[in-house]
């Protein structure tokens, strides 16, 4: 099993969290606050790498102060400068708003700066960011697709092509400089619905499924490694990815009172209000509550459209206790899922800074040697028989 | 578009349309190619025929141009008609203003090619194949990009071997650009004002 963190860039005072509703006013953001806020986030990515981690991750978010990382390609710039060994994870560019031949020249970009270090995750993005670039959220399936296949034709093309798509046409692409990585670094598609697995299968590209429950994440990955057994090929475990939440303590019953003030804010439940809910976002006002069935916002599935009270992926500490019982709850998770990827966030609304900061530790320390080696004996496994 | 029909001696030619002449090489016609074409160029489509022999085509097309009078012409051939095309645009390459190649079979996935002298073609040829393309490996485009002195290649997105039934307005779309302006087809030419 490998540990990615998810370095968020988070904005470090709760003012601005206190505002109801996305987008957040710029007024809020405070010039000192925003460099300390950088200074942190990548002193967090140094201290990871150093640590041990195998991935440093970004992810790209609009107009709100949890996530400012509005272009990652720039933080993860920033985050190749500091982090020395560890992978740089561009988990991802939303990829259904963007120009994908950018997105292609960032990417061989960063991994030239990494010297071949970048892993990349194509994303769809959430109903409230398709507004940050007016983009019609009826055509980002379509959109996320057609990208992301562009983005893998700009990467590995060795002459200059055109692109006449659905959604984009270029007459000239020809990305320079190249990946470090030949033919292309490691690449994934989100995995968060059924349909999304099987094209990603489909196109061997990697996994990555974020927040939901385990049953569901199990659902997922089985029918995308099926899907990838149909067309002759098996997936290594670190060709999966899962995103999510972590809290360790030194006892269980600390990290249940961690478990129990976990969005207790209710701050990310904030983004989904105001100005987003014109595209028919869920209310998460009990962000605890679980997703009632595999399927995005985006596709209507998981949302209130109906009146009800929808349940959202990112509602809790997936994992959570003391360093044991996060050893044990890894493990059975891998057994039930396959997943070789963990891409932790450490932080929250409801926890202190200082919380978040012992977890971090505590994991790095104490849960991180122990989980190593989850996964090993069957990416071998895969290998040989790939080898035959 | 109105048409007149002629039975040559190895194929069937139809012309219709007015403007600058394309001669399109086909095994059976595509009206929606045909037609919107038509609307735009002077398109003389030659049909040789499931069965027709390479020789055979290529006489017929060497008569299409006698018959029909015209000096100058862009060429448009489809899968494996485009050594044909490709042989007819290096003899003749004082009528061949331009050369469209559309999932052509002129290379073999492994990059062989049929003994065809892609480097003497003289005219902009734009080549292009679909992401889908089971019949030849879109890769293969790489091969004519390298090879033809003035080339384009270009992929169609979500379109298989037969890109004119599955994408018939993308191929169109840049097609009719690189007939219009050829090399200058790279060019955009429609404002993205939203309101000027």
């Amino acid at each position: 099993m490998k540990a990615s963190l998810f370095c968020t860039n988070s904005y470090l005072s709760p003012q601005p969290f206190a505002h109801e509703g996305w987008p957040t006013p710029p007024r809020f953001s405070q010039p000192e606050i925003g460099v300390q806020s950088a200074e942190f986030a990548l002193d967090q990515a140094r201290i990871a790498d150093e640590a041990g981690f195998d991935w440093i991750s970004c992810s790209e978010h609009h107009y709100m102060p949890g996530l400012q990382t509005p272009n990652p390609g720039i933080f993860a710039g920033a985050l190749t400068q500091v982090v020395k060994r560890a992978r740089i994870a561009l988990l991802g560019p939303l990829v259904s708003m963007t120009n994908p031949v950018r997105t292609a020249e960032e990417l061989a970009m960063l991994d030239q700066l990494s010297g071949g270090r970048l892993v990349a995750l194509f994303l769809r993005g959430t109903p409230n960011e398709f507004l940050a670039y007016g983009v019609n959220p009826k055509e980002t399936r379509a959109r996320t697709q057609e990208a992301s296949l562009l983005i893998l034709r700009a990467l590995s093309e060795p002459e200059p092509f055109g692109w006449e798509g659905r959604y984009f046409r270029f007459r000239t692409v020809a990305v320079w400089p190249g990946p470090i990585q030949r033919p292309h670094p490691p690449l994934f598609y989100s995995g968060n619905s059924i349909e999304s697995a099987t094209f990603a299968a489909a196109n061997h590209f990697g996994l990555g499924v974020s927040f939901y429950p385990p049953p569901m994440v199990a659902q997922l990955t089985g029918h995308y490694r099926e899907q990838c057994e149909k067309r002759g090929w098996r997936p290594k475990p670190e060709q999966m990815i899962y995103r999510t939440f972590l809290g360790v303590a030194e006892s269980d019953k600390e990290a249940d009172g961690m478990r129990s003030r976990f969005f207790g804010l209710a701050a990310l439940g904030s983004m989904f209000r105001g100005r987003a809910s014109a595209v028919g976002m869920p209310s998460i006002g009990d962000a605890g509550l679980a997703p009632k069935e595999i399927g995005t916002d985006a596709d209507g599935k998981n949302s209130a459209a109906d009146g009800g009270q929808a349940g959202f992926g990112f509602g809790g500490l997936q994992f959570c206790g003391n360093p044991d019982t996060v050893v044990r709850q890894i493990g059975e998770f891998h057994e039930r899922t396959g997943i070789g990827v963990l891409d932790l966030s450490f932080g929250g609304a409801g926890l202190t800074p200082q919380e978040s900061q012992r977890s971090f530790r505590l994991f790095a320390s104490e849960v991180l040697p122990r989980i190593r080696s989850l996964g090993a004996e069957s990416a071998v496994h895969v290998e040989a028989t790939a080898a035959k | 578009m109105k048409s007149a029909s002629k039975d040559l001696s190895t194929g069937k030619i139809t012309e219709g349309g007015s403007g600058n002449a394309v001669f399109l090489l086909q095994r059976a016609p595509n009206e929606t190619i045909v037609d919107q074409l038509g609307r735009r160029f002077r398109v003389v489509t030659i049909e040789v025929g499931p069965s027709a022999d390479p020789t055979d085509v290529a006489r017929t097309l060497a008569e299409a141009g006698a018959r029909t009078g015209i000096r100058k012409y862009s060429l448009v051939a489809e899968s494996d008609l485009a050594p044909v095309a490709i042989a007819h645009a290096i003899e003749s390459a004082d009528s061949v203003e331009t050369l469209i190649l559309i999932a052509p079979q002129a290379i073999r996935t492994n990059g062989a090619s049929k003994d065809l002298p892609l480097e003497e073609i003289k005219a902009p040829t734009l080549v292009l194949f679909g992401t889908r393309d089971e019949v030849i490996a879109p890769e293969t485009g790489r091969i004519y990009a390298r090879r033809i002195p003035c080339c384009f290649y270009t992929l169609v997105y979500d379109a298989g071997h037969d890109i004119s039934t599955d994408r018939p307005q993308a191929l169109l779309s840049v097609a009719c650009d690189f007939l219009d302006n050829r090399e200058k087809f790279v060019v955009p030419a429609g404002s993205s004002a939203i309101s000027p």
